[in-house]
C-alpha cells in the first residue's frame, strides 16, 4: 500500500499540466496542417517533364522541314502534349540561329518548313545541328532536344532502256564536291497507290562500299491511269543522316488493272433480266412443280364441286 | 325398321358429331377475344404511327436495322412449320395417334404463316413498296426465294387444313341447326357441292396424300431459305453452314410445343379429353424431347466451335451473349427454353398435361427470345463497325410501336386460332368416326 501510495505521488508530481497538452497537441495539428499544406502546394507548383522527337526530312533537293512530337508520361503512359509553343534553332540558341516556333497540335505533332534564307546555311554546312527547345511553360519544364545531321544526298539512275532498274547512291557532303560514299544505309523502295505507299522489294537493301544499291522493280507493278508510276525512294530514321525522301514519276507504260467490267453479263449482283441462266432455271423448275401440283389439286377441287367426280 | 346395332351405330355417330362440332364461345372465350381485339387494336394504332412518321418511331437504326418485326417473322415461319411435322411427317409414318391434332396443327400452321408475312410487310415500312418485290424480282436474292417459298407453304398450308375438312363441311352443314345464317353461308360455299360419293373420297385422300409428300420440302424449304437470309450475309453470328439444319430443328421444336399448348386449352375449355387422351400428351412430350434433344445438339454446335476459336471478329459477339448484355436472355433460352423442357419430359410424371403445358409454354416463349438473340446481337456487332454513329444506335430495344405491333401480330394470330377452333371442328369428324369404325349418315 506504501509503494503504490508513493508511485502516484510520483506520476502525479511528473505529470505535464492539462494545459500544456493542449497547446502541444494544437502546435503538431498546425505543424501537420503546415507540412501538408506546403507538400500540396509543391506537388502543385511541380511542372510536369516531357520528351520532345525531333526529326529531320530532306526532300529530295528541294525542301527541308522537322517534325517535332512532344509527349509526357504523368502515369506510366506516355500521352502527346497539344498547345505548347516549341522554339526551333539551327546550329546555336541566339536570335541568328532562331529559325522560328511552333505549336504542337491535338497529337503533340508540330512541323516547320525551314525558311529560305537558312537553305545557304544548309548548303555550306556539313553538319547540321538543329534544337527543339521549350522554354517557360507554365506547365512543363523547359527542355531541349539536339539533333546532329549530316547532310547526304540521294543521286538517282535508271537503267535507260526499260526503267525497270532503279541505281541508288548514298553521299555524304564532305569539303569536295563529289561526296563521301555512304555504306551500310538501309535505302526503302515504294510506289504510290490510291490511299498510301506501298513498299515494295526487300526489307534490307543497304548501300555497298561504294554507296550504292540496285533495285529492280517488279515488273507486274500496275501504273496509274496514266501508265506512269510514282515511285518513292527513302533513308529513313537514319542517326547520321535523319531522313531523305526521293520521289520520281516513272513513264511506266503499264495500264492500271482494268476491273472486268461485267455489266454485261449474267452474275450475281446484275439486274433482274440478267439473271444468271442456272438461277434462272433451278427456282423456275422448282416453282412449275410446286405450282403445277396446286394447280393439279384447285382442278380436282372445282371437279368435285361441278360433281364430275 | 332399325335395327338395335343400327340404332347403338346411330347414337354413337349422334354423340360423336355433337362432341366435335364447334361451340359458341364461352364467357371466358368471349373475354379472350375482346382482350385479343384490344391488343390488335393498340397495335393497329401504333402501326398507324409507324406508317404516319416512318420507321423512326422503331428503335431501328443503322446497325439494329432489324429488330422485334424480323425476329416475330422468324419466330412465325418456325412455328407454322408444324403442319408439316404433325400432319405430313406423322401422317406419312403411319402414326394413328396423331389424327386428332391434324387440325390443331393445320390452324396453327395457317395462322403463323400469314403473319409470318404480315411481319415482313409491317417491317418494310412503306407496305406498297411490298408490291416492288414482285414486280421488280432478281431471283439472285435470297429474300424472293423466301417470297416465293412462303407463298407457295401458305396456298399448301391452307390446302392442307380445307381438303380434309370438306366431309366435315357437309356434315356442319346438315348438323349446325343453332347456327347463324353467316355460318351456314360459309359452310355451304365451302363445302363446294361436296356429295360425299366414293369417288370424292378418294380424290381426297389422294390430295391429301399428295399435299403430304409436298408439304414436307416445302417446309424445309421455308425455313431452310429463312436461314439463309441470315447466313448468305456475311455477319458474326450468321456466318454459318450450320444454319438451315439448325433453324429447321428449332422450329419443329416450337411447333410441337405450341400444339401441345393448343390440345391443353381445347382439353380443358372445349371438353374434349375423350379425343385428345393422355396418351397425346404422352406421346407429344416424347416427341417434344426429342425435337429439343436434336436442338440442343445444333446449338452446341452453332456455339461450341466459334467459341474454341474466339477469332476476334466474332468474340465481341459471343461474349456479348455469354456473359456480357444479353447473357440473361441467352442463358435464360437455353436452359429455361431447352435444358429444362429435356429434363422433366424425359420422365412420366413430367408427360402429363399441366406440367407438359407450362413446360411447353416455356418453350415457346425460350423460342421468341431465341429469334431476338440469333437477329439482334449480331447486328449490333458487324464485323465491320460504321463510322461516326451515335452511341445510342449501338445499342437495341424496342419502342413500344414496336412492342406493341408485335403483340398484335401474336394476337392477330391467337385471333385467327380461336375463330377457326370456332368456324370449325378442331378435331376431324369424319377420320375420327372412320378410326372408330363409327359410320356417319
Amino acid at each position: 500500500m506504501k509503494g503504490m501510495s508513493i508511485m502516484k505521488t510520483l506520476s502525479l508530481n511528473y505529470s505535464i499540466p492539462w494545459c500544456s497538452k493542449v497547446v502541444l497537441l494544437g502546435c503538431c495539428l498546425m505543424g501537420w496542417i503546415f507540412l501538408n499544406a506546403h507538400a500540396h502546394s509543391n506537388q502543385g507548383d511541380e511542372k510536369a517533364r516531357v520528351r520532345i522527337g525531333l526529326n529531320y526530312f530532306k526532300i529530295a533537293e528541294d525542301s527541308c522541314y522537322l517534325t517535332v512530337k512532344v509527349l509526357t508520361k504523368p502515369d506510366r503512359k506516355y500521352i502527346p502534349v497539344s498547345g505548347v509553343i516549341i522554339n526551333l534553332f539551327l546550329n546555336e540558341q541566339t536570335k541568328s540561329g532562331m529559325m522560328g516556333n511552333i505549336t504542337t497540335d491535338k497529337e503533340g505533332l508540330g512541323t516547320f518548313i525551314l525558311p529560305d534564307k537558312f537553305y545557304t546555311a544548309l548548303d555550306t554546312l556539313i553538319t547540321l545541328k538543329f534544337m527543339a527547345r521549350l522554354n517557360n511553360d507554365p506547365s512543363f519544364q523547359d527542355k531541349l532536344t539536339t539533333v546532329e545531321i549530316k547532310d547526304a544526298s540521294m543521286v538517282i539512275s535508271y537503267d535507260e532502256d526499260s526503267l525497270r532498274e532503279v541505281k541508288v547512291k548514298l553521299l555524304e557532303k564532305d569539303s569536295s564536291d563529289r561526296g563521301t560514299p555512304v555504306e551500310g544505309a538501309d535505302i526503302k523502295f515504294y510506289v504510290q497507290r490510291l490511299f498510301s505507299l506501298l513498299p515494295i522489294g526487300n526489307d534490307n537493301n543497304f548501300t555497298d562500299a561504294e554507296g550504292e544499291v540496285t533495285f529492280n522493280l517488279p515488273s507486274d507493278l500496275p501504273g496509274d491511269g496514266e501508265g506512269n508510276l510514282e515511285l518513292f525512294i527513302k533513308l529513313e530514321d537514319d542517326d547520321d543522316y535523319g531522313n531523305i525522301v526521293f520521289s520520281n514519276t516513272l513513264p511506266w507504260e503499264s495500264d492500271w488493272i482494268t476491273v472486268k467490267n461485267t455489266f454485261d453479263e449474267r452474275t450475281m449482283w446484275s439486274p433482274r433480266d440478267r439473271t444468271p441462266y442456272f438461277l434462272w432455271i433451278f427456282p423456275n423448275l422448282i416453282l412449275l412443280a410446286v405450282w403445277g401440283v396446286i394447280f393439279y389439286l384447285i382442278i380436282q377441287l372445282m371437279k368435285i364441286y361441278k360433281g364430275t367426280i | 325398321m332399325e335395327t338395335t346395332i343400327e340404332k347403338q351405330q346411330n347414337n354413337k355417330a349422334r354423340i360423336l358429331v355433337e362432341q366435335l362440332l364447334p361451340k359458341h364461345f364461352s364467357t371466358i372465350g368471349k373475354i379472350w377475344v375482346g382482350i385479343l381485339i384490344l391488343i390488335c387494336l393498340v397495335g393497329g394504332f401504333a402501326y398507324y404511327r409507324q406508317l404516319r412518321y416512318g420507321l423512326v418511331v422503331t428503335a431501328m437504326r443503322d446497325y439494329a436495322s432489324w429488330g422485334i418485326y424480323i425476329s416475330n417473322f422468324v419466330f412465325f415461319v418456325a412455328i407454322s412449320l408444324v403442319g408439316s411435322l404433325v400432319t405430313a411427317i406423322l401422317r406419312l409414318s403411319h402414326v394413328k395417334w396423331s389424327t386428332p391434332l391434324t387440325r390443331i396443327a393445320e390452324i396453327i400452321a395457317v395462322a403463323a404463316i400469314i403473319l409470318a408475312a404480315v411481319s415482313i410487310i409491317v417491317d418494310m415500312g412503306r407496305p406498297d413498296r411490298f408490291l416492288y418485290i414482285l414486280l421488280y424480282a432478281r431471283l439472285q436474292s435470297p429474300i424472293i426465294w423466301d417470297v416465293l417459298v412462303i407463298f407457295a407453304y401458305l396456298v399448301i398450308s391452307l390446302l392442307l387444313l380445307y381438303i380434309p375438312l370438306l366431309p366435315d363441311l357437309a356434315i356442319l352443314t346438315k348438323r349446325m341447326e343453332n347456327a347463324s345464317g353467316l355460318q351456314k353461308r360459309i359452310y355451304g360455299i365451302l363445302s363446294i357441292n361436296w356429295k360425299g360419293t366414293p369417288g370424292q373420297f378418294r380424290t381426297i385422300e389422294k390430295s391429301v396424300n399428295v399435299l403430304c409428300i409436298m408439304i414436307i420440302p416445302v417446309a424445309l424449304g421455308i425455313h431452310t431459305v429463312t436461314s439463309w437470309l441470315f447466313a448468305t450475309t456475311y455477319r458474326p453470328g450468321w456466318d454459318s453452314t450450320n444454319f438451315g439444319p439448325y433453324f429447321v430443328s428449332g422450329a419443329f421444336m416450337v411447333g410441337a410445343a405450341a400444339v401441345i399448348v393448343a390440345m391443353y386449352v381445347l382439353v380443358r375449355y372445349y371438353s374434349l379429353s375423350e379425343y385428345i387422351t393422355h396418351k397425346h400428351f404422352n406421346q407429344m412430350g416424347k416427341l417434344l424431347v426429342l425435337l429439343s434433344l436434336i436442338y440442343l445438339y445444333f446449338n452446341i454446335n452453332e456455339y461450341l466451335s466459334p467459341a474454341y476459336k474466339m477469332k476476334t471478329s466474332e468474340a465481341l459477339h459471343l461474349k456479348e451473349l455469354f456473359s456480357g448484355e444479353f447473357s440473361s436472355i441467352f442463358w435464360g433460352v437455353q436452359i429455361l427454353g431447352m435444358v429444362v423442357p429435356i429434363l422433366v419430359l424425359m420422365f412420366n410424371m413430367g408427360r402429363k398435361p399441366l406440367p407438359m403445358f407450362i413446360i411447353s409454354i416455356l418453350v415457346v416463349v425460350g423460342a421468341w427470345f431465341k429469334r431476338y438473340l440469333i437477329v439482334v446481337p449480331t447486328l449490333l456487332h458487324p464485323f465491320l463497325p460504321i463510322q461516326n454513329e451515335p452511341e445510342e444506335w449501338k445499342h437495341y430495344f424496342p419502342s413500344w410501336e414496336e412492342w406493341s405491333i408485335a403483340m398484335a401480330t401474336m394476337a392477330a394470330a391467337m385471333l385467327i386460332i380461336t375463330f377457326l377452333v370456332r368456324l370449325f371442328p378442331v378435331i376431324p369428324i369424319y377420320e375420327t368416326a372412320k378410326e372408330r369404325g363409327i359410320k356417319l349418315q
